[in-house]
């Protein structure tokens, strides 16, 4: 078992970030009571009653910012609670005391709003609405509506079987009862793996050990292992229209034969269609044709796929799709890509030293390395610098053209 | 962060302010140009002129992209460096950060900007991106409540949103951008802000030594400022678009004549008092209106200056329009209920902020931005200056505030 305590020692920051991390493994029947949680933990606790005298305890405990959040890791949901405290060495308040804010927030952790096995009916209403609120504004939305939609469209594993889209059906049902017991399983009786980054003195680190480390049952979680898409026979063309004043066109690659060390290759192809260093996709698709405001490019290193989007007006999609397949062509050309490749590692190298000023780049470093879900900056870097353009070319005709999926918008202006 | 400025003055009339941190690893230099969205009339040589809404915005297109040296995104991206550029109410600013060759980029950013050389076809291959960024601005809820407040707000200024139309960009001719680029893009109307790792008077010698080697024009210019009534234009105003539920949004128009914008700085803290004390989770507003299923959410307030108006806006999804309507205004016009506790906790919140902050270069070029557009305050914000603000004196401003004149914007739904 890993150390469920680290810290990261830091002086170069006036605060400190602490994360609290809760494994548990994802299931498509709990994605809705994931959703609720996080909507219901952030405001009371059962000491502090009301928002207000939440909030009021916020500041008097240094907290400047504290946040709930539910994401993805492998097989994993990590529920994250982190808090961004100030920094008593830059602060000097004698009143400071972090003996003090941990235990505020182990309360805030460990003692929600609740009754002694449920959480109060008005508040999970109140939870329930929001969430459907939530998940109906994201099918309005035409940036987040495409989304959804293209990841249903590639899903063919059903991997994305717990995203909230498509459980919206589920809650009315879940009682607060059922809530509870589900926070009590996942947060309640078990403790978190600790992250703390910024000017960590033994004794708050040991602080945090004592506070934390006591009779819970420590968490467990699936270790990270890649879960790739299989490319399809043929391609899946969509198209649909919305009332919208834009449109908007996905084409999707998936890879073939698929491996953990291609999350390098996916970064180069990303940054070089999408980075300022090299900017074919603006080159191209902006500057040349004046098709788009803007197009971009995603990928996912868990499932290994590749994602090129734009914002086009719906007179432009045929040629829009074109010249992105000429892109695509493009990367295959050596002589095209000679350059291009070492404007990026030339950018990976500065980015280097830019980063020691981002106050979250360390903690999120060290978790990379943690949880073994890609590599740190400093060796995706040593990785980058030796790939050549040959290999580049040999990862490119890997790609498979999966899914194109348009979203026409009907409206004028 | 280091926040001690240096403030230099060139002989053509360009300010410098340099925030010098050696701890740092880049070096942020922006572009500041006084002239923004909100610009539409003015004198220049002695003419008066008006344009429509978009020219500023344009004009940032072009020279991002077709300034002397070429495109920003090319000269710099290809040496790792991030840059940008924004049009925002009252300026237009290009900025870089790099961590390398800071003198190339100091360089091509001053002279790409002075004296380029643009044609008709430059500006019209500028134009059809522009297009598509409105149509993408158009699907977002936030910029369709301000394109109404703005234009239901003010009576006398056309100004909707720095965008434009279609329509406005397309009419845009070479004579008119000519004319906005030779009156505005003169160093006495433009500002560096520089900030991060480097040496101040090698720094300053350098930008000494490009601007030698520009010529500088000089033309007279004011931006005409007009008579604006206390009334809006217009109370209600309902829009449709795809939306889960309906966004109802009041925002009240409230003459600030008689404040220095110097002084408006320190009142903006007030009103962010006054509107978390009424308006955030922690209000008796909130706590009614959630226990009534008026709303689910926190709810949004925001503010806005224009000349002499603040427009204060408070904001939330809800089926119940009249109910929420009703309590913001009663708030707003009778039932305020200031709290001693929650403005000493809010001061100590910002005094916390203040000192323990880890703002990237670039957010506290925003900061600087702010306080210079709005309130004409050419330096950043500091913990001492919290130290002025008492509790009577925030009563007492905020009781003398008129919140009288208001509108109501709903956006509900697409019928089908």
């Amino acid at each position: 078992m890993k150390e469920e305590f680290n810290s990261i020692k830091t002086e170069s920051f006036r605060k400190i970030i602490l994360d609290f991390i809760f494994p548990c493994h994802r299931s498509e029947d709990y994605s809705v009571y994931g959703n609720l949680l996080v909507r219901l933990l952030t405001k009371k606790t059962n000491q502090y009653k009301t928002e207000e005298e939440f909030s009021n305890a916020l500041i008097e405990n240094y907290v400047m910012d504290f946040s709930l959040s539910k994401m993805n890791c492998g097989e994993n949901w990590f529920y994250m609670y982190r808090f961004i405290i100030a920094d008593n060495a830059i602060l000097k308040d004698s009143q400071y005391d972090y003996q003090k804010t941990i235990s505020f927030i182990m309360d805030t952790i460990y003692n929600p709003y609740a009754l002694s096995d449920s959480f109060y009916l008005e508040e999970v209403e109140n939870a329930k609405n929001r969430l459907e609120n939530f998940i109906e504004s994201g099918f309005k939305n035409i940036n987040s509506y495409a989304s959804i939609r293209m990841e249903g469209l590639i899903d063919d594993c059903h991997y994305f079987s717990d995203s909230i889209y498509k459980h919206k059906k589920d809650i009315q049902a879940i009682t607060g009862k059922e809530l509870y017991s589900y926070y009590k399983e996942v947060i309640g009786s078990k403790r978190p793996l600790v992250f703390a980054s910024g000017n960590i003195e033994d004794s708050f680190a040991d602080l945090l050990k004592q506070s934390f480390g006591e009779s819970r049952e420590c968490s467990s979680y699936i270790p990270y292992q890649i879960k790739p898409f299989l490319p399809r026979e043929g391609v899946n063309l969509i198209e649909e229209t919305g009332t919208y004043n834009q449109s908007i066109l996905k084409v999707v690659y998936k890879i073939k034969d698929y491996k953990q060390e291609d999350a390098v290759y996916l970064s180069l192809l990303h940054f070089l269609l999408s980075s300022q260093s090299t900017r074919i996709l603006q080159e191209f698709l902006r500057d040349r044709d004046k098709l788009v405001y803007t197009a971009s490019s995603s990928f996912n290193v868990y499932h290994g796929f590749f994602v090129v989007h734009a914002q086009i007006y719906r007179e432009k999609y045929e040629v829009a799709k074109k010249t992105i397949f000429e892109i695509m062509e493009c990367l295959q050309d050596v002589s095209f890509l000679s350059s291009k490749i070492e404007s990026i590692k030339e950018r990976e190298r500065i980015n280097l030293e830019r980063q020691k000023d981002s106050f979250t780049s360390l903690i999120n470093n060290f978790k990379i390395v943690y949880f073994h879900t890609g590599y740190p900056l400093n060796e995706e870097y040593e990785i980058l610098k030796k790939i050549t353009p040959e290999e580049f070319v040999a990862f490119v005709k890997r790609l498979k053209l999966d899914t194109i999926y348009y979203l026409e918008g009907s409206k004028d202006e | 962060m280091n926040k001690k400025r240096i403030h230099r003055v060139l002989e053509n009339g360009l300010h410098i302010y340099f925030y010098p941190d050696q701890n740092k690893h880049s070096v942020f230099i922006d572009f500041i140009v006084k002239y923004g969205a909100f610009h539409s009339d003015f004198l220049s040589d002695g003419q008066v002129f008006h344009m429509r809404n978009g020219m500023a915005h344009l004009l940032e297109h072009l020279l991002y992209e077709k300034n002397s040296d070429g495109h920003f995104a090319h000269i710099f991206g290809e040496k790792g460096m991030q840059t940008n550029a924004t049009t925002s109410t009252f300026m237009t600013d290009f900025y870089v950060d790099a961590v390398e060759e800071v003198d190339f980029a100091l360089e091509h950013l001053i002279k790409g900007l002075s004296n380029p050389v643009f044609t008709k076809e430059d500006i019209e291959v500028t134009k059809p991106p522009i297009y598509q960024e409105i149509r993408m601005r158009n699907d977002e809820i936030g910029r369709t409540v301000y394109k109404s407040q703005t234009k239901n707000m003010l009576k006398n200024y056309t100004y909707i949103d720095g965008l434009g139309t279609i329509e406005d960009v397309e009419s845009f001719t070479y004579e008119q951008v000519k004319l906005c680029y030779d009156t505005f893009y003169q160093p006495k109307n433009e500002i560096l802000f520089i900030a991060g790792n480097f040496d101040v008077d090698t720094m300053y010698k350098k930008i000494q030594d490009i601007y030698a080697s520009i010529s500088v024009k000089e033309i007279p210019f004011s931006f005409i400022k007009k008579e604006e009534p206390k009334e809006v234009a217009c109370h209600y105003d309902k829009v449709e678009m795809p939306i889960s539920k309906d966004f109802v949004s009041v925002c009240y128009k409230v003459d600030f004549s008689k404040y220095s914008s110097r002084k408006r700085r320190m009142l903006s803290c007030y009103i962010d008092l006054f509107l978390e004390m009424h308006f955030s989770s922690i209000s008796s507003l909130y706590k009614e209106l959630v226990e009534k299923k008026v709303i689910d959410y926190a709810i949004s307030y925001d503010y806005d200056y224009f000349e002499d108006y603040l427009l204060v806006k408070v904001s939330n999804y809800t089926n119940e329009e009249d109910v929420f309507v009703d309590r913001v205004r009663d708030v707003f016009e009778s039932e305020r209920n200031f709290k001693e506790e929650v403005f000493r906790l809010d001061l100590q919140m910002m005094r916390m902020s203040n000192l323990c902050s880890d703002m990237s270069l670039y957010g506290l070029f925003c900061q600087f931005r702010l306080n210079y557009s709005y309130y004409g305050y050419d330096d950043l914000n500091t913990a001492e200056d919290l130290q002025s603000l008492n509790f009577e004196d925030f009563k007492n401003f905020i009781d003398g505030l008129e919140f009288k004149e208001y509108l109501v914007t709903k956006i509900t739904d697409v019928k089908n």
